[in-house]
């Protein structure tokens, strides 16, 4: 008998792979190919593109004046689509033994679990990339566009892509916990109601960042680079965290050595709520300070440049801006007396902070503003704002803009409180409809403004409280001049503009002088 | 028919997934129970916003009701299919149809007396039909090309990819627009749209199959036909018998 030779040889818990980092290298390989090729992230990544393809295809993207400092942190939304997928692809991926019914086979690979689920924490890292590219074509295309400014960060960047890398391993997290195929989507659908609350929760600028993109207030003006403040690494340094977490998490779920494993999800935990907490949005004291000078004196900062009789100042990061500025007087003065037309005026950007964000409107700071002009050598700027583009907001920055510096040319005084009351009647009509027909776009903004007012145009300064209030009499008139070619009614401006510049002539008389007339009664208790 | 169904009943409850619909009828629940547990007022944007959430919740819970692991062994029985079908999807679309109606009920409630008029209840209940037609929809067609389980498969992520999708549209064409906007009216046309364009698909795929041959071949059969050798060749008897 030969019972010796029978007895059990002893061998190891788990077998070993004979070059198991060469199989997890492969396992990663084959994993890769089929997340990248997964209907989900197939479906994320056409989603993503049809949008931009759609935005380009109905031209909104050639009219957007893209703010390149903005545009930056934008691109992180619409990655969410193939984070999502991602994230499902790969939850899928753990579940497919599951599924299959042939789990317990499974257990006879030779390859330890947690290798293989290595090799599918790993899966992601294509795809984070493609995402990447994506995002580096889609800032490519838009800073090629003709009216971008500013300067993205590499650091925002970065987000969109390591959101779909994190939205990836948590898909492997989630698949380790539970093989229940529903639960993945509800996971999904958890984060984005939190992205959304956080979005909604201005009140609470924190709780966004605890999310995975944090969006801010749309209606908050862009700011040059320098003045912005997003606690970007941090956030970046956060979600590295929750991956980590992640990993840890379908590693010690992968049949490794307990004390390991329930060590590595704790350590990894109190480094993402360490992270998380790390994220501070309070504006720190240089980036308050330099903001409070941009607010009252910016010319320092400002670089300018003279086109025809008028100089433009912006901030460095909206140069780019001249041409459209330009472009726009150059409308406004079109239909002005050659002697008005030859007047040297000059331009200047302005900040407001807290304009759009406080429930009141506040008032500009004129006596700073004027004080600062002054010492540049350029008095009686007409102040614009950052704001620009074709869309409801960009295109009442637009109008405002434009209604501010026809004021300006209308009553030969820069915009102050008396000034913008002293826009009544004649002046109203005239000074809105040199606005509307500056630029092509300035006439579309405000056909697209007036069913929002219900007659009337208020044009704020930068935000401000300070703006042109003109009613809606005047408002029915300068619709009616609209129908008519510009160039005519321009020429009974040119030939009428000492008397539809005076104060005192009414509503009734400018319409008639322009070849209209008034339409409905003027509106009472109305301030001119 | 009422007796058929009832007879069907105990069957298809045996046959259905109940974990996802109760999942989410449950999450949907204390989603739209969450502003009146912190006695927060909400406004109606914030109301109407907080409704698809549920809405969409409540879609995502119907998406497993037409995956059928016995489908294979029941393609040749007196009783329509249709009518399986349908009693399938009445079985959790009914309950969490249900849901969504307490969920508004839970939110009209933490709106403020003066502001729940200007709630678009019967805008938000056509977005919510569309949703669930459409998840219902996407299961269908995943069951039709795929195997009979992989409906939910498909139908969750479909869901959450498109609505997402959806969102990050332009203003001006934006489907989830704003109470009271400009684009609210034209955006009713895109659901009402929507709607029909899945109860078209529903109904063309939840009838009889007339051209079973090409249907489930055992290349696409998935993991789960393989699993049951049983059922394979019950189906090529069925084939056989059919031609």
């Amino acid at each position: 008998m030969t019972g010796t030779s029978l007895a059990p040889v002893p061998t190891s818990p788990l077998p070993v792979s004979p070059r198991p980092r060469g199989a997890v290298g492969a396992l990663f390989r084959i994993e890769a190919v089929r997340l990248l090729r997964h209907p989900a992230v197939l479906t994320g990544l056409v989603l993503y593109l049809a949008l931009w393809a759609y935005e380009w295809g109905t031209g909104a993207l050639a009219h957007r004046y893209p703010v390149l400092q903005d545009e930056d942190r934008y691109s992180q939304v619409p990655l969410l689509l193939i984070a999502a997928g991602a994230f499902i692809g790969n939850n899928l991926a753990l579940t497919r033994a599951q599924r299959s019914g042939v789990a317990a086979v499974t257990d006879l690979l030779a390859l330890a679990p947690w290798r293989r689920t290595l090799a599918q924490l790993l899966a992601p890292l294509p795809l984070a990339i493609l995402s990447g590219l994506l995002v580096g074509a889609r800032i490519a295309h838009l800073a090629a566009a003709p009216g971008a400014v500013g300067q993205p960060s590499l650091l925002e960047l970065a987000t969109g892509p390591l959101v779909v890398l994190l939205a990836g391993v948590a898909g492997v997290a989630v698949g380790r916990l539970t093989s229940m195929v529903a639960v993945g989507p509800l996971v999904i659908l958890g984060m984005a109601i939190f992205t959304l609350v956080g979005a909604v929760t201005l009140s609470r600028p924190m709780l966004k960042w605890w999310g995975l993109v944090a969006i801010e207030d749309e209606f908050e003006p862009p700011l040059p680079a320098d003045l912005m403040y997003r606690p970007v690494a941090s956030h970046l340094v956060y979600l590295a965290a929750c991956a980590a977490v992640c990993c840890a998490v379908a590693l010690a779920r992968s049949r490794i050595d307990r004390r390991i494993g329930v060590t590595a999800v704790g350590i990894t935990a109190v480094l993402a709520v360490v992270a998380g907490a790390g994220q501070s949005v309070t504006v720190p004291g240089d980036v308050a300070a330099r903001r409070t000078v941009a607010e009252r004196e910016p010319s320092a900062q400002q670089t300018c440049r003279t086109v025809g009789t008028v100089t433009y100042c912006a901030f460095r990061d909206f140069e780019g801006r001249f041409d459209q500025w330009s472009t726009l007087v150059g409308g406004v003065l079109r239909h002005t007396p050659p002697d008005r037309a030859s007047d040297r005026y000059v331009v200047r950007q302005r900040l407001l902070f807290g304009a759009t964000t406080s429930a009141v409107s506040i008032s500009p700071p004129l006596a700073a503003w004027t004080a600062d002009d002054a010492r540049a050598g350029t008095p009686g700027a007409v102040p614009v704002g950052t704001k620009w583009g074709t869309d409801q907001i960009g295109g009442d920055a637009m109008l405002s803009f434009a209604g501010h510096f026809a004021a300006r040319v209308v009553t030969g005084e820069p915009p102050t409180e008396a000034s913008a009351l002293s826009v009544c009647r004649s002046r109203a009509v005239l000074v809105l409809w040199l606005a509307a027909t500056a630029t092509e776009e300035t006439t579309a903004a405000l056909r697209s403004l007036l069913p929002r007012t219900g007659g009337s145009v208020i044009l704020p300064l930068v935000d401000s409280s300070l703006a042109l209030s003109i009613g809606r009499q005047e408002v029915s008139v300068v619709r009616s001049l609209l129908d008519r070619p510009a160039d005519q009614v321009g020429q009974q401006v040119i030939a009428n503009w000492a008397e539809l510049t005076r104060p005192e002539t009414g509503t009734e008389r400018a319409a008639s002088l322009l070849g209209t007339r008034v339409q409905g009664p003027a509106a009472e208790g109305a301030r001119c | 028919m009422l007796t058929t169904v009832r007879a069907l009943l105990p069957h298809v409850v045996r046959s259905s997934r109940k974990a996802p619909p109760v999942l989410c009828g449950v999450l949907a629940l204390v989603l739209a129970a969450l502003p009146l547990a912190v006695s927060y007022r909400m406004e109606v944007p914030y109301a109407v916003t907080l409704i698809r959430v549920v809405s969409v919740t409540v879609a995502l819970g119907v998406a497993f009701a037409l995956d059928d692991a016995a489908d294979p062994t029941t393609q040749v029985t007196p009783t329509s299919r249709l009518l399986v079908r349908l009693t399938r999807i009445a079985l959790s679309a009914l309950p969490l149809v249900v849901v969504w109606l307490a969920a508004l009920l839970l939110c009209r409630a933490a709106v403020p007396a003066e502001g729940r008029p200007y709630l678009p209840v019967g805008g938000l209940a056509l977005e919510a039909a569309a949703l669930l037609a459409t998840t219902l929809a996407f299961a269908a067609v995943a069951v039709q090309v795929s195997a009979p389980t992989h409906g939910g498969l498909a139908a969750m992520p479909g869901l959450l990819l498109a609505t997402t999708a959806l969102t990050l549209l332009p203003d001006d064409v934006q489907p989830f627009a704003g109470p009271g906007s400009t684009s609210w009216d034209t955006s009713r046309w895109f659901w009402l749209t929507l709607l029909l364009g899945a109860v078209v698909v529903l109904g063309g795929l939840l009838r009889e199959a007339r051209h079973r041959r090409w249907r489930r071949s055992p290349a696409v059969a998935g993991p789960a036909a393989e699993e049951l050798p049983a059922t394979v060749e019950h189906e090529a008897r069925s084939r056989r018998s059919a031609a």
